[in-house]
């Protein structure tokens, strides 16, 4: 049987990089090109070594299915497992690193967890029209399991339900930036009542990931607001210039984000003190 | 999302983690303005990377059935190997040390404002130890939790050559990543300037290279 590696795809993004992709592509296509006939022993006993690409075995898994070889199919896929599962274990361990659990909920959803992304991994495998897994295996990985922690939130509730088990704390440079962002656009102080005490020991205590694993739990459109101002440091005018809206939307965007920001905090101290 | 937006903003996202694995710090607002299309998908991507995915380990220890798998093989090129007799108080790798504290090389490479390429050649001790600004083996030592004397001493080190070119057998892992940079390449077996490295590096950003020909002129290492 022919090996031929699949052709480069037609998706443009003008990107100057291309070039570099052009060269991964032909490296690829060069390793699966060296590969043994698929029918014969060497094959089996090549695909097994660790060099080779994990593109390169995404391809042969579809080969298999192509040829209905389903016992190959497993063979393939399990190798793959193999050499992504301490990744994937290592992801496991820090989705649920923040989430407050007894050990025995730990234990199920850390099994839900790897369920869900290793199905999601062989539904992705199995697609052939998804090329980009040929071309860069641990990005589309990476991405499989966004899907898999965003399943995760809105399953468990957590970040949506009030009753979140989500251990938030609001950074306290959010808060201020957001509090002044409001006092100057505004004119008038329209400070938000965020003085108690025990909430600013919440915030004093924030990290710069707690912002992200927060802006993750907003709706969209808040969410790219959010990081251009309070992550990457851009002006109100400068992120309606980047998105394309007004100044106005950005401020009103802004407020609706603090608006759920603050119920979150109110929440939190809820939860933590009754 | 339909399968070819999604396709778009995997590339598009890929890119932008490169850039970050590169060690440079490529900006959200100047994707969102290349491709305001994918606005929202992009930036729920980048929320997350940074958040989950970012601190990620290069190289995690693989399974048992994995490890007796590859004994027979080469070692990988891109990581130097531990030395097999080493008093326990002395370093091993960059790397090993690292990830006791969960840090990475891209994590190595942001914190002392490098390109992974050359926290790679330090890895490897190809750079000459007294080319090197006293800046780097003290943030070195302050982030692996060592004295700077074993750090010193870990670079002072004979340069470790990687496993594939001394085996004349070309090896690329094309699916952990981009493995070769020019940094990589420089002419001569020896040790090469810290100098010579930052000038050749291409992942290194203009304003990062200037700021390396500053601190080395102030130290003289020009």
């Amino acid at each position: 049987m022919e090996l031929v590696y699949a052709t480069e795809n037609t998706m443009c993004i003008n990107d100057e990089n291309d070039e570099e992709d052009a060269r991964r592509h032909a490296t690829l296509a060069q390793i699966y090109a060296s590969l043994p006939d698929y029918t014969s022993g060497a094959f089996w006993h090549i695909i097994q070594s660790p060099d080779i690409p994990l593109e390169v075995l995404t391809r042969c898994l579809r080969i298999a299915i192509s040829c209905q070889d389903t016992k190959g199919q497993h063979r393939v896929f399990e190798l793959i497992i193999l050499r992504t599962q301490e990744k994937n274990e290592w992801w496991v361990r820090k989705v649920l690193q923040k989430v407050v659990m007894t050990e025995d909920e730990r234990y199920a959803l850390m099994g839900d967890l790897r369920a869900d992304l290793y199905e999601h991994l062989w539904r992705a495998l199995m697609d052939p029209q998804r090329l980009f897994w040929e071309e860069n295996f641990w990005h589309c990985l990476r991405f499989e399991r966004q899907h898999v922690y965003r399943a995760l939130l809105t399953r468990e509730g957590i970040g949506s339900d009030p009753r979140a088990k989500w251990n938030k704390r609001i950074p306290r440079e959010l808060v201020m930036r957001l509090d002044r962002s409001m006092r100057d656009s505004e004119g008038e102080s329209m400070r938000i009542l965020l003085e108690d005490e025990r909430a600013q020991i919440l915030l004093r205590s924030a990290e710069e990931s707690d912002l992200l694993h927060l802006v993750l739990h907003l709706p969209e459109k808040l969410k790219v607001v959010i990081l251009l101002v309070f992550w990457e440091g851009r002006s109100e005018v400068e992120t309606a210039r980047v998105l394309g809206i007004s100044d106005r939307t950005v401020r009103n965007r802004i407020q609706t984000a603090l608006k759920l920001l603050r119920e979150s905090l109110m929440l939190e101290e809820e939860l933590m003190y009754g | 999302m339909a399968r070819e937006a999604e396709e778009a903003v995997l590339r598009i996202t890929a890119r932008y983690v490169a850039e970050v694995e590169a060690g440079r710090r490529p900006r959200l607002s100047d994707y969102l303005e290349r491709y305001p299309h994918y606005a929202s998908a992009i930036a729920d991507f980048v929320a997350y990377y940074h958040a989950v995915e970012v601190d990620m380990p290069e190289e995690i220890e693989a399974p048992d059935s994995q490890r007796i798998a590859t004994e027979s093989l080469p070692t990988s090129p891109l990581v130097a190997q531990p030395d097999d007799v080493l008093p326990k108080h002395e370093i091993s790798t960059l790397l090993v040390t690292a990830s006791e504290h969960y840090l990475t090389f891209p994590a190595l490479a942001r914190a002392l404002d490098v390109s992974v390429d050359i926290v790679k050649l330090l890895e490897r001790r190809m750079i000459e130890p007294d080319s090197i600004p006293s800046m780097v083996p003290r943030k070195l030592a302050s982030l692996l939790q060592q004295s700077e004397e074993a750090i010193q001493t870990y670079l002072a080190r004979p340069a470790q050559r990687d496993a594939a070119r001394t085996q004349n057998r070309p090896r690329q892992k094309v699916a952990e990543g981009r493995s070769w940079y020019p940094a990589q390449e420089l002419p001569g077996a020896g040790k090469h300037r810290f100098r010579e490295v930052v000038e050749s590096s291409i992942s290194l950003s203009p304003e990062q290279r200037a700021a390396w020909h500053d601190l080395l002129e102030q130290e003289h290492l020009m």
